[in-house]
């Protein structure tokens, strides 16, 4: 993390039209939505694997893992409003990426919602294990192939490069990697602290 | 022979479902008058609507009342009727014909809906064919969905609140192919650009349904 940082603020980036500094973004942007995909996708495996075995753990990862995936990806969004603000000029241009991401949030701040109006502990953790599959299953389609269908300004999409063609030269590579790996870990390792948190308090209310 | 059994099952749930609605009478009313108020406030400020604004009302309205509907798939039942259904069939089976009466249910309001906007509103519509296309997809889609929501609010705190907060989340991604056929269908393009967006959200369809066969085991036991 300390690396990513000081790399992230200090180190050389490649200078481009445009994009000048923000393409420092990369460190911070782009490895929150790998983080968020990757703590989802775990989340919908434990709510699975509750389902199937009806393990308490397995219900407080999937709950845990759930909002800190939401987490990231708030800062995800705001990261990229950011950037947006100072390459597209505008905070919010209704870009499909942009939208998508902001109806996948809303799925699981829904999430949140639907777990905390159940008072019975473990149809509460049945329900929402269910549902944290669907909008799972619902995400993907979301932001990997309905974006793909318009014509969008993000990177990579619709004739503009991204991140792999020529934004990044070798030295930013040594950065990316690292970054992605160490906020997806951060993510997977604070949210190791949330569910065994929410594990002991739900102890010792019982 | 199970098989036949199975199916007679089907038929019988589907014709129970039917006459319950009807011998309620006031869902179907309800829901009607629900999507004509709805109309009729929308025709009274979008006077001279342009074909945008038609759509995007008319798939609004169509969600809104497909909410209405569907909410009372589970959350409208008795405790009574709900030990009748678990002991009369697999959850399964009962979801299935749950999706089917929504579906045609969905499709009685749509097709209501665009008769009272094209008489109200005008019809700017100019390739029938693909409105009419995007509907029959976009009502078994609705319907799954919803159904499935419908059963997870079922004993929540607040159920009436939870139908259209996890509802509309997951119906976007729907509501965003659909609105893009019924631009197609506006602009009367042709057909050969329609297939891959209605191909998609068959294969969506699909998706859901496939994977609501398999979650719904899990809603059902209590």
């Amino acid at each position: 993390m300390v690396y990513v940082f000081w790399m992230g603020w200090m180190g050389e980036v490649p200078r481009k039209v445009i994009l000048n500094e923000s393409v420092r973004n990369l460190y911070f942007h782009v490895p929150m939505w790998f983080g968020m995909i990757l703590m989802l996708l775990g989340a919908a495996v434990y709510s699975l694997r509750y389902l199937l075995f009806q393990h308490n753990t397995d219900d407080a990862w999937a709950s845990a893992l759930t909002q800190m995936g939401i987490l990231f990806g708030i800062l995800g969004l705001i990261t990229g409003m950011v950037w947006a603000q100072f390459t597209w000029g505008a905070w919010w241009s209704g870009d499909p990426k942009q939208n998508a991401s902001a109806i996948g949030l809303l799925m699981y701040l829904a999430y949140t919602v639907l777990r905390s109006s159940f008072e019975d502990k473990r149809r509460q953790a049945r329900i929402s294990a269910t549902y944290n599959i669907l909008a799972f299953f619902c995400l993907i389609p979301l932001l990997f192939i309905l974006p793909r269908l318009t014509d969008s300004l993000h990177p990579g999409n619709g004739g503009n490069p991204g991140f792999s063609a020529y934004d990044l030269d070798g030295r930013m590579r040594w950065v990316f990697y690292p970054a992605v790996i160490a906020w997806t870990l951060m993510g997977w390792w604070a949210s190791n602290l949330w569910a065994r948190y929410n594990l002991l308090k739900n102890r010792i209310q019982s | 022979m199970k098989g036949k059994q199975t199916v007679r099952t089907m038929l019988h749930l589907f014709r129970h479902e039917w006459l319950r609605e009807w011998r309620q009478g006031q869902w179907l009313a309800g829901s009607l008058l629900y999507l004509a108020g709805g109309i009729f406030a929308a025709q009274l400020m979008l006077r001279p609507a342009g074909p945008l604004a038609w759509v995007a009302m008319y798939w609004l309205l169509m969600l809104f009342a497909s909410v209405y509907v569907l909410s009372r798939t589970y959350l409208g039942l008795s405790n009574g009727l709900l030990m009748y259904y678990k002991v009369a069939t697999p959850g399964v089976t009962l979801w299935l014909i749950k999706v089917l009466t929504g579906t045609l249910s969905l499709w009685v309001l749509m097709a209501l809906a665009s008769i009272l906007m094209g008489v109200w509103m005008g019809y700017p519509i100019q390739n029938t064919g693909i409105f009419l296309l995007t509907q029959f997809l976009a009502g078994p889609l609705l319907a799954t969905v919803l159904t499935l929501v419908s059963a997870m609010a079922r004993g929540a705190a607040n159920p009436a609140q939870l139908m259209p907060v996890l509802g509309f989340p997951l119906l976007v991604p729907c509501l965003l192919l659909v609105h893009r056929l019924s631009r197609m269908a506006l602009d009367g393009l042709e057909w050969s650009v329609v297939w891959p967006y209605a191909g998609a959200m068959a294969a969506l369809l699909v998706m859901i349904l496939a994977l609501g066969t398999l979650l719904f085991p899990f809603l059902w036991r209590d």
